[in-house]
């Protein structure tokens, strides 16, 4: 150290850097800590979690996730996920990109009114109207299959891809249907062979996004499949899980919710740029 | 640009043309009239309408009957009836949890009779319990290993009420009647007009024909499943002839369709003529691609919000052969009825208010709570048991003083659900809008690995709410197992292990806790967009004036990210009034949020009416919570 007395504004200086990375640190911490923390516990056994909180692990062991991926119910239930966040999201990319590039692309009377019904829809609190979908889904016999969750998720999804591709598709320059008309291309074949590869990006977003909401649902599923062990998702198992000893199960459910995880973990670390983009997308134009 | 009217031909057409033309509007008109037909089809054959106007056909049925001693020590045990789960039980007159309190005009009490007296007089034959629109005669009872009773009963329908309008509303609604007439006047119409060799109607029968096919081929599809699935309680295999059998007939009308769509395809471009304006091949190009949309919207959306709607009026039962009947606003009534009364504490010694064991304080009962007493004792039993009395929702000591306030509700598990949601949504969203600015506030001033950090930030997000819930159980635990405990402890934060979710414990600041840190890092990155819009140069200008960074946080950056704070207050808030999941999970029936009552009532206990009715004024408090804050927000924005 040079004998230099270090001036005030150093030292202020100096501090809030220390001050900035203890905060950046503090957030990293506070956000990735449980999870860690929920890896650190699936790792020992029930019995041992009973007994004592640990930090980490004594022996770590791999009973709770080989006892997972036996398990052919729970198994069973990362299948109906996969099927029906897929599905769910495929029904709501081609009918919402349909509807959105009507919406976006095509001037028409009532234009508007649509317009406004599906923003308002996207507000729409979905528990309200829990007695009436289940009345109907009820009806129309699918009461207990993963069929019922095909069927009411798109009232969540549908309207919010709507909006999002309606404005994606308003953003795109208007000389591109002048040029595709003047080559002698139908509506139809504009917007399917040109327009929809142009929106990819917005589609992949918008999918995803939908998807992890299909497959963290919880409300809907656990209304329409409670009834039904091998037609459940993996939040209703997660939440009803039983272990498989007599013991509470604590470990065994926390190492499920880390399976469960990782997958919608893994999609959003790989697109985590165009997540954030398209969850922010709306809140920034206003 | 001149319109030539539409019709007419390039040629003659000829004999063929002209009989399948008239083949095609054929088709189209027999569908038309087929929807019709088949409203009238189905309302005629509507079992519950059916039902509704000739009286129910109500088999026996078995109760169980139990002897419960009831929570609060001053009222005397009484007997349940409880219809045994399944079977015929679901055509009761009786509901779950009935009380049992007379027979033949004897006051059925442990204090009047023993549980083998019960069990004797209700062995005899004739015993009628009352209620309103049904004569249950007891036929025989038997002993259960439990120590109750099962009695099997004979139901016969006294006098049934007019229904039928309810009946029909409740099977039918308004949506789906309208698009099937709507479908079937424009089908008719469209018809008519393809017979005068229109080119427009022609091109709107392509539309027609395309989505009627897609539209068989989904119900096919539908059909198929239902047909080859087995009983939920039977679990049968999936069977496959069945389900094709089920299918078949859809699969097969889509022929005729096809047959049409192709010959009307070749038939506008060879023989139609006609110019039609871009606005109306706009038009019908934007609604041809709407109708997906707009008919899933109608049954996902619309048809169930107008059923949640009708059922609200009534006093429908689910898993009851009971025709539900028009209670005009009476659950409402029940659901929102609350008053204030003011209490006074038990003293003690000392004068002070005295206290149970666990410290919480002893009241006396109010004024309000004698009179419902009093009224209580005054009812006929038949009276009684529609009778909603007021119950404690919420207790508030005044400070300093031996009085306190009471709210009494109808419905106090609901006021106390609107209570938990308020309280939880202003403080989760309070915190998080602070501790998201602070978080974003720091991440913005670009470091290195700031895409690192944004990427962690997605973590608590991406991961399921249940999911979440289960593992902040497993750290919350109530003792030293628990992590959260355990930490707190070692930092000599705490004297003693917390129990973080008991109802004795601080639930409400765990929870909210759980949606902080679920949600913190969305609304961060939601502000962290708002704040990389503001331009740089304002900030540099700002420091070029020599104002301090507390001075551009409050007048450049607070004013620039105002529109992005109200969309992200306006998301989160509207989100955290329809919490369902962590209250679900983490929480016992008794603290619900609305959205877990709403649950409650619906699927644990089978009330569609009552259950509808919360639902609609779920919608109500958010509806007016959305125009409030919409409005408020813009009003600041002027």
């Amino acid at each position: 150290m040079s004998g230099r007395p270090i001036s005030r504004r150093e030292v202020s200086h100096l501090l809030t850097r220390a001050l900035f990375w203890l905060v950046i640190i503090l957030v990293a911490l506070y956000t990735m800590l449980p999870f860690a923390y929920a890896i650190s516990i699936s790792f020992r056994t029930n019995a041992q979690v009973l007994v004592t909180a640990r930090y980490l692990p004594e022996d770590p062991q791999l009973t709770n996730y080989q006892n997972l991926l036996s398990d052919r119910n729970f198994m069973r239930t990362m299948l109906n996920s996969s099927v029906v966040a897929s599905v769910t999201v495929l029904l709501a990319l081609v009918v919402g990109s349909f509807a959105a590039y009507a919406l976006g692309r095509v001037q028409f009377r009532g234009r508007m009114v649509v317009l406004y019904l599906v923003l308002a829809m996207t507000m729409f609190p979905q528990i309200s109207i829990l007695s009436g979908l289940f009345a109907i889904v009820n009806d129309l016999g699918i009461y207990g299959s993963t069929a019922a969750l095909m069927f009411t998720y798109p009232i969540f999804t549908l309207p919010f891809t709507v909006w999002v591709l309606t404005s994606f598709f308003q953003g795109l320059p208007p000389e591109i249907e002048q040029a595709a008309l003047v080559d002698g291309a139908t509506p139809f074949q504009t917007f399917w062979r040109i327009l929809v590869p142009l929106t990819a990006p917005a589609l992949v977003t918008t999918g995803l996004l939908a998807f992890i909401a299909a497959w963290n649902e919880y409300l809907f599923a656990l209304t329409f499949t409670l009834v039904n062990k091998s037609a459940q998702t993996v939040p209703v198992a997660i939440a009803n899980f039983a272990g498989y000893s007599y013991e509470v199960p604590v470990a065994d459910r926390v190492a499920g919710a880390v399976v469960v995880t990782v997958p919608v973990l893994v999609l959003v670390l790989i697109f985590q740029r165009r997540i954030i983009e398209g969850l922010t997308a709306g809140a920034v134009k206003g | 640009m001149t319109l030539i009217p539409p019709g007419g031909t390039r040629r003659r057409p000829t004999e063929q043309e002209a009989i399948s033309l008239e083949l095609v509007s054929g088709l189209l008109m027999l569908i038309g009239f087929f929807a019709f037909a088949y409203l009238f089809y189905a309302i005629a054959t509507n079992a519950d309408i059916k039902e509704a106007t000739q009286g129910p056909e109500v088999p026996g049925i078995g109760l169980n009957v139990t002897l419960v001693e009831p929570d609060e020590p001053e009222e005397p045990p009484y007997f349940e009836l409880h219809p045994i789960a399944g079977g015929t039980a679901s055509t009761t007159g009786i509901r779950a949890g009935d009380r049992l309190t007379k027979i033949d005009g004897e006051d059925a009490t442990p204090e009047t009779m023993t549980l083998e007296q019960v069990r004797a007089r209700l062995a005899e034959a004739d015993v009628p319990l009352a209620d309103d629109d049904f004569e249950i005669t007891l036929e025989f009872l038997r002993p259960l290993p439990d120590g109750s009773l099962r009695a099997e009963t004979r139901v016969v329908p006294k006098n049934v009420p007019p229904t039928t309008t309810i009946a029909y509303l409740k099977s039918f609604g308004f949506v789906v009647p309208l698009l099937l007439v709507l479908l079937g006047i424009f089908l008719i119409r469209l018809g008519t007009r393809l017979r005068q060799y229109d080119v427009v109607a022609a091109r709107w029968a392509l539309v027609a024909l395309l989505w009627l096919m897609i539209g068989l081929a989904v119900v096919a599809l539908w059909s198929f499943w239902v047909s080859g699935k087995g009983g939920l309680v039977t679990k049968e295999p999936f069977n496959y002839g069945k389900a094709v059998r089920g299918a078949v007939p859809f699969l097969v009308a889509i022929i005729p369709l096809a047959i049409a769509y192709k010959w009307l395809g070749t038939v506008i471009d060879e023989l139609l003529v006609g110019e039609e304006s871009l606005t109306s091949r706009n038009t019908r190009f934007a609604w041809t691609l709407l109708v997906p949309t707009l008919v899933v919207l109608a049954l996902v959306a619309a048809r169930p919000l107008e059923q949640t709607f009708i059922k609200s009026l009534t006093d429908d039962q689910f898993g009851t052969n009971r025709p539900a009947r028009f209670v005009g606003l009476r659950n409402y009534a029940n659901l929102i009825s609350f008053k204030f009364a003011l209490i006074e504490c038990r003293l003690d010694d000392s004068g002070e208010c005295a206290r149970t064991p666990n410290q919480s304080i002893i009241w006396e009962r109010s004024k309000a709570e004698e009179e419902e007493a009093e009224k209580l004792r005054s009812l006929t039993s038949a009276e009684r048991r529609r009778y909603v009395r007021y119950q404690e929702a919420a207790t508030w000591r005044l400070p300093n003083s031996t009085k306190g306030i009471r709210l009494l509700g109808k419905d106090p598990t609901f006021l106390k659900s609107v209570g938990n949601t308020l309280r939880f949504t202003v403080s989760s969203v309070t915190l998080e809008l602070v501790l998201g600015l602070l978080i974003a506030l720091v991440v913005n001033s670009g470091f290195r690995g700031r895409g690192l950090m944004r990427a962690a930030m997605l973590v608590p997000w991406a991961i399921p709410t249940v999911v979440s819930a289960v593992l902040w159980q497993a750290m919350m635990r109530p003792d030293q197992t628990g992590i959260l405990n355990k930490l707190l402890l070692d930092l000599g934060l705490i004297a003693g292990p917390k129990q973080w979710l008991a109802a004795t414990g601080p639930w409400m600041n765990s929870i909210v806790a759980i949606d902080v840190w679920k949600t913190t890092p969305f609304m961060a990155l939601l502000l962290l967009a708002g704040l990389q819009v503001i331009p740089s140069d304002l900030y540099e200008a700002a420091a070029v004036d020599g104002a301090s960074k507390l001075r551009q946080f409050f007048s450049i950056t607070l004013p620039l990210l105002r529109p992005t704070i109200a969309v992200a207050l306006i998301f989160r808030t509207l989100d955290a009034l329809r919490a369902f999941d962590v209250f679900q999970v983490l929480l016992d029936t008794t603290r619900p949020s609305m959205a877990a009552y709403n649950y409650n009532t619906l699927v644990l206990n089978r009330m569609d009416g009552y259950a509808s009715t919360v639902g609609v004024m779920i919608f109500i408090l958010i509806f007016i919570f959305t125009v409030l804050y919409v409005r408020f927000v813009r009003i600041e924005q002027e």
